[in-house]
């Protein structure tokens, strides 16, 4: 996870420090983060790189830029009642639901607080870009998958933290945080994939067949006990064809990428809660012999359900959502000009 | 239903300026600094006053050569006359960008 982390850092600095590209850094942040403003706000989005020009002085550039940055993380809600109750209701639940945890289930209130706040604000900001255009059923399917599969993972861990407290017992807390934002992160990208000024039916239609593809296919494995080694393949097999057949189909890279990614990203919050739940119930215990106590000891967690749990964690979920948050990232910040490689909406 | 909700100190701050020269046109980033408002919230106060028919904007039509032209943004009649019925707090008064600081005293 460290490596990916550092790949996706060192590639976000190299395509920002790319000699080829036009300006300094701060006009090439205001230009990404423009680019990423709500459709309806191109012509703010001119307005500000044009403004830019005309600030002088490296720390007032970079003041501007993150002030855009900003704007374009948090546009101003075309409807704002609705971004306010989105925020409120976000902050009222990961209050109470804290509360709730501190009382019951203490070792899970760090990710219960951080996974409420980053889920509360990535739902302010997806309300604050939110069209007044209603969403089609693709979309919403595929957002609803998105919401269970995440529910399922916090299910799977509040289920895990319940049986074996020990479990989520973690000093440091990193796994939790890391648990949380990258939830948060699913969550965000699969609530995404309902822009539908971006991602066309087709696309979502598919990404959320094989992300169901994949969930069934794992369902079917899961007997035979095979489910945690078996789910990255199962996972980038989907991927695969789901992208390979949007591709043939639409003729279309971009379409065929994004209905891969939405495929894996859709399906792994899911086959993460299974990973967890199957390992728990296939091999309650691997501590059989002096040998595996040896070994267990040298794993760095303080039990079993620990040791899966991290072991799901950082084997199954962090290094495939590091690597599309990656891809993310470094597509975010390269796509200088991204609505020239936007999908047509057909 | 009308929307009464009171707008905040920065925005009627926004409103002021731009009311004391209704027919001028005014860039968003000069109003940042005569106000002293970062531009994060400058924008978005100007794309609100805009989505509600307070603000009108336009592009110079002159403009230095090398560098894109430039929004410009002035009050519509209604922006006006709302900035005109809106009573300026005490908070509301504008600040400048660079407040003197403080000489340290040595003992």
């Amino acid at each position: 996870m460290i490596l990916l982390l550092a790949l996706a850092t060192m590639a976000t600095v190299l395509v920002l420090c790319h000699p080829g590209r036009d300006g300094d850094l701060p006009q090439r942040i205001v230009v990404a983060a423009t680019n990423r403003l709500p459709a309806d706000r191109h012509t703010w989005s001119r307005a500000l790189v044009a403004e830019l020009a005309a600030v002088d002085g490296f720390g007032r550039r970079w003041r501007f830029a993150a002030g855009v940055a900003r704007i374009a993380l948090f546009p101003p809600a075309r409807q704002p009642t609705t971004a306010r109750t989105t925020a409120a209701i976000g902050c009222a639940a990961t209050v109470v639901t804290t509360l709730a945890t501190l009382r019951f289930l203490p070792t899970l209130s760090i990710f219960v607080a951080a996974f409420g706040l980053m889920t509360s604000a990535g739902a302010t900001a997806i309300a604050c870009r939110r069209p007044r255009s209603s969403t089609g059923s693709a979309h919403l399917v595929a957002a609803a998958l998105a919401v269970s599969g995440v529910l399922a993972a916090v299910g799977a861990v509040i289920a895990l933290a319940a049986t074996h407290p020990a479990a989520t017992r973690d000093q440091t807390h990193i796994f939790s945080l890391v648990l949380a934002a990258t939830l948060t992160a699913y969550l965000i990208t699969g609530l995404s994939a309902t822009a539908p000024a971006k991602v066309t039916p087709l696309t979502v239609w598919s990404g959320v067949a094989g992300a169901g593809g994949a969930v069934l296919a794992s369902a079917i494995v899961l007997p035979t006990g095979a489910i945690v080694a078996l789910i990255p393949p199962i996972t980038v097999a989907a991927a695969l064809a789901t992208g390979t057949l949007v591709g043939v189909a639409t003729r279309n890279r971009v379409a065929a990428a994004r209905a891969g990614v939405i495929a894996a990203v859709l399906s792994m919050p899911a086959h993460f809660a299974i990973a967890v739940i199957a390992a728990q119930s296939a091999r309650p215990t691997t501590l059989t012999n002096p040998y595996d106590i040896a070994a267990y000891a040298r794993s760095g967690s303080p039990d079993v359900a620990s040791y899966v749990l991290g072991d799901d964690l950082a084997g199954n979920i962090v290094s495939l959502a590091t690597t599309l948050l990656a891809v993310y990232a470094a597509a975010a910040v390269a796509a200088v000009a991204p609505r020239s490689s936007i999908e047509p909406t057909a | 239903m009308t929307r009464t909700r009171r707008p905040s100190a920065q925005t009627i701050a926004v409103l002021a300026a731009l009311a004391e020269q209704p027919a001028r046109w005014r860039y968003g980033y000069d109003l940042c600094t005569q106000l002293g408002v970062q531009a994060g919230s400058m924008y978005p106060i100007l794309m609100r006053l805009a989505d509600r028919g307070l603000l009108e904007t336009t592009w110079e039509s002159e403009h230095q050569p090398g560098r894109p032209p430039r929004h410009l943004y002035r009050l519509t009649g209604a922006g006006v006359a709302y900035a005109a019925a809106v009573p300026p707090g005490p908070e509301a008064a504008p600040q400048p960008v660079r407040r003197p600081r403080p000489q340290a005293r040595h003992a």
